[in-house]
């Protein structure tokens, strides 16, 4: 290493420097849509657990549960057993396929207007706003000395933000538990907490403990990363501002500074002055208003960007501008580079939201969905499972027959009894000669099949035994079919194993 | 020194560190604040190795913060499953033989815990599979249906309490007598009779004299005051074994059963009674009924 290239590094830091962003409030259609999303997004989540769903009285009435200690998930009409969650890797492969689709159609809408990190940094934005004023305000107290005034606004800006961050964990967890009886749970260990603080006794463990520590594992970190850390998340914790350079191609719109008409920047008075003169002049006033009210610190008129995260408040800035200053709207815009380049050449604009691209994203999420409406309308609510004994593979009685041991297990998604008969056949002579659950012996009919009630959602695992007498052929090994009837439906549900002997 | 280097082809300004004469990194900075992430999970890792992890002192384990060991929690989760359970056992203990033939989910219980005193305690002798550990080697397949002193699940439950020959005060006895070292019957005597043995099961042995093996099972050596008649043993006596069927504990064949003829079989099993707990027998003798030899 040189001395000239020693000192240069000495000079330098390789660390970023922090600048806090203060986006300035804005109005417009994208601010419009942004509040649109960012109100209905969150009644959503702060409502949907307290929505009801009549499942009978075994089950729990809540809309959507996530009932972990009894491994189900219930989701209005479905309920998903633990084996099922494969139903979850489809709509997560219906949710990325449509995140593909809106990233290929209108670039990073996902992260400026539906991703959790903009919401509630939106969201905490806005109290910061109202709490301490605007852009301006908000720099001016970040420079002034700690004072009483600034002391309280900082105070009350952070209480609200704990608050706010403490209401999205509890809510959170109220997609775990039952929602009324957890809301009045947790009240009742909040009362008891305060008796004993008023009453002068320490306070113990509160009776949800669990709880409460989730909702504080949350709330701090709703906290950390809507108060504190915002747009530092956007670029330098997310992986998807750089798997979006892969799905993204030159025709997706994306928002663009349209530096074909702006170019080159001048102020109002200046720029007419040029244009009297019949200089060149571009419409950008290098007011700064879209890099101020980026909520990421953006200045978008240097090209798409990894910091951009496509909400189009730049837009609204700018359009708002341009309308004060009498230049058309439109300097700031979904656009792409193409296009500019088209008009630099004199040729027409061209938009294609429809191509190859996007049809393939959107067909593989069409499937996807239809796919998996169809695996939900048609799949089993009862099931039968057949596990042969390994150990020992048969048993050769006194009596030269052969008995196989299986270990069977029937389940009942259903919230009632169903009443099966089992039988088995493909073996010429084989017969189920027991079906026990430990020393209780199930019924048998008549006609020799046996009766077995499956409880209402529940599994029911068996013992059975199938016997095949010495004077038939003893194979070595015979597929054997199990089948289970349903003595109201009629439904039959079948699965093969194998009938293992000696030979001979 | 502002003096920025800026890489041509990305626009990007350089670190200034140059490798083999020409070689530089661009400057991409983080911000500093990824660096606390490191320094605080360095010191998060500490912090943690002294709370869970054991350091040494030479030889010497020092204790933990936190006490907290991976067999302390196997310990807390077998407590935990032993309170658990602790209702079922002593539903268990109370519950009749005829309960538990009537009350499914209790039975099952007693099937599954049972599962569990066998894995302990009785896989040694009988198999993993409870199918004896070989075949004719005297430990008893416990899948069959072929029981010595019964497949009832009041028979097994007696035979794990008591053993057999297991010096407890009710052991199960019976003996096979040693015709041969007890000189009752010469080699002959004894040759024939094992011809006649083996012909009860439909086999034959050569050279031998059926109308003689016969007579000294009839009468010479009385083999059917335990065997019976047909050699299909006689209820009143339990432990003589089925000679008239297929299954063999002591091994089938002349030689062995010349063998067992001449010397004698006096298999044992221990008596349970005192290491397991009446509910743990009513257990373990459920599981074996269910492997499906029990009647």
């Amino acid at each position: 290493m040189s001395d000239t290239t020693a000192s240069q590094t000495d000079s330098k830091s390789l660390f970023a420097e922090h600048e806090k962003i203060h986006p300035l409030k804005v109005s417009g259609l994208f601010r419009k849509i942004k509040w649109f999303f960012l109100i209905n997004m969150l009644a959503a989540y702060y409502i949907a657990p307290f929505l009801r769903w009549d499942r009978g009285a075994d089950a729990p009435n809540q809309m959507i549960l996530f009932d972990i200690p009894n491994r189900r998930f219930y989701f209005g009409p479905v309920e998903i057993w633990p084996q099922e969650v494969y139903y979850f890797t489809g709509i997560l492969m219906v949710a990325s396929l449509l995140l593909f689709l809106t990233t290929a159609v209108a670039g990073r809408v996902w992260c400026g207007w539906w991703c959790p990190q903009t919401i509630w940094t939106d969201m905490f934005v806005a109290v910061e706003r109202w709490i301490e004023g605007d852009r301006r305000e908000r720099i001016a107290l970040d420079k002034a000395p700690m004072s009483l005034g600034k002391f309280t606004k900082r105070f009350i800006k952070h209480s609200a933000w704990m608050v706010i961050a403490w209401w999205t964990g509890g809510v959170l967890v109220l997609y775990f538990a039952d929602a009324y009886e957890l809301v009045s749970g947790l009240t009742n260990d909040v009362a008891i907490f305060f008796t004993h603080i008023l009453t002068l006794q320490v306070p113990g463990a509160p009776e949800h403990l669990g709880a409460w520590i989730w909702i504080s594992i949350f709330a701090g970190i709703t906290y950390l990363m809507a108060g504190i850390a915002r747009e530092q998340v956007c670029i330098y914790m997310c992986p998807w501002p750089r798997i979006q350079a892969a799905l993204t191609d030159p025709e997706a719109l994306n928002v663009t500074y349209r530096y074909d008409r702006g170019e080159p920047r001048n102020s109002v008075k200046k720029s007419v002055k040029l244009a009297a003169a019949g200089q060149a002049t571009g419409d950008c006033i290098e007011c700064n208003q879209c890099v101020w009210v980026c909520p990421t610190g953006t200045d978008i008129r240097l090209g798409m960007q990894l910091s951009c995260i496509n909400c189009g408040l730049c837009i609204d800035a700018c359009d708002n501008i341009m309308t004060k200053v009498g230049r058309p709207k439109g300097l700031i815009a979904f656009d792409t580079d193409l296009n500019i380049e088209r008009r630099m050449k004199g040729e027409e604009n061209s938009f294609k939201p429809v191509r190859p691209r996007t049809l393939v994203y959107f067909f593989a999420m069409l499937a996807s969905i239809v796919i998996m409406g169809w695996s939900l309308a048609n799949r089993t609510v009862t099931g039968i499972n057949v596990l042969h004994d390994r150990n020992p593979l048969y048993v050769e009685e006194g009596d030269g027959s052969v008995r196989n041991g299986f270990t069977i297990r029937m389940l009942n998604m259903e919230r009632k009894i169903r009443r099966f008969t089992l039988n088995v056949s493909g073996v010429q002579g084989a017969f189920i000669s027991k079906v026990s659950e430990g020393v209780f012996v199930f019924k048998k009919t008549d006609s020799g099949s046996f009766i077995i009630d499956i409880g209402p959602d529940t599994t029911r695992e068996l013992r059975v035994q199938v016997i095949l007498p010495a004077s038939n052929a003893i194979p070595k090994s015979e597929p054997l079919l199990f089948t289970a009837k349903d003595l109201e439906t009629g439904e039959r549900l079948s699965r093969s194993d194998f009938f293992k002997g000696p030979g001979k | 020194m502002e003096h920025k280097e800026i890489d041509h082809i990305t626009g990007t300004e350089t670190t200034g560190h140059a490798w083999d004469g020409d070689l530089k990194e661009l400057n991409t900075p983080l911000p500093v604040w990824w660096l606390w992430v490191l320094w605080l999970s360095i010191v998060w890792a500490i912090a943690y190795s002294f709370v869970y992890q054991h350091w040494f002192m030479g030889t010497k384990v020092l204790p933990t913060y936190s006490n907290w060991t991976s067999r302390g929690d196997v310990h807390k989760a077998l407590d935990a499953a032993q309170v658990a359970m602790g209702p079922q056992f002593a539903k268990l203990e109370k519950a009749s033989l005829a309960d538990l033939r009537s009350d499914a989910a209790l039975s099952k219980f007693a099937e599954k815990a049972g599962k569990a005193v066998y894995g302990d305690n009785c896989v040694a002798c009988h198999g993993t599979g409870a199918n004896g550990v070989f075949p004719g080697s005297g430990y008893p397949n416990l899948t069959d249906t072929d029981w010595l002193y019964g497949g009832k699940l009041e028979d097994i439950v007696e035979t794990v309490r008591v053993g057999i020959r297991s010096g407890h005060d009710d052991e199960r006895t019976n003996t096979m007598a040693a015709y041969g070292d007890d000189e009752t019957l010469n080699a002959e005597q004894i040759k024939n009779v094992a011809g006649y043995v083996l012909s009860l099961s439909g086999q034959s042995l050569a050279g031998t004299d059926l109308a003689k093996g016969k007579q000294i099972y009839l009468e010479e050596a009385a083999c059917n005051a335990c065997h019976g008649d047909d050699g299909k043993g006689v209820a009143e006596i339990p432990g003589a074994p089925n000679l008239a069927d297929k299954i063999w504990l002591f091994g089938g064949g002349a030689e062995k059963i010349i063998t067992t003829i001449t010397h004698g079989r006096a298999g044992e099993m221990p008596s349970w009674d005192a290491r397991l707990t009446p509910a743990q027998i009513k257990a373990v003798a459920v599981y074996v009924h269910s492997r499906g030899g029990g009647q």
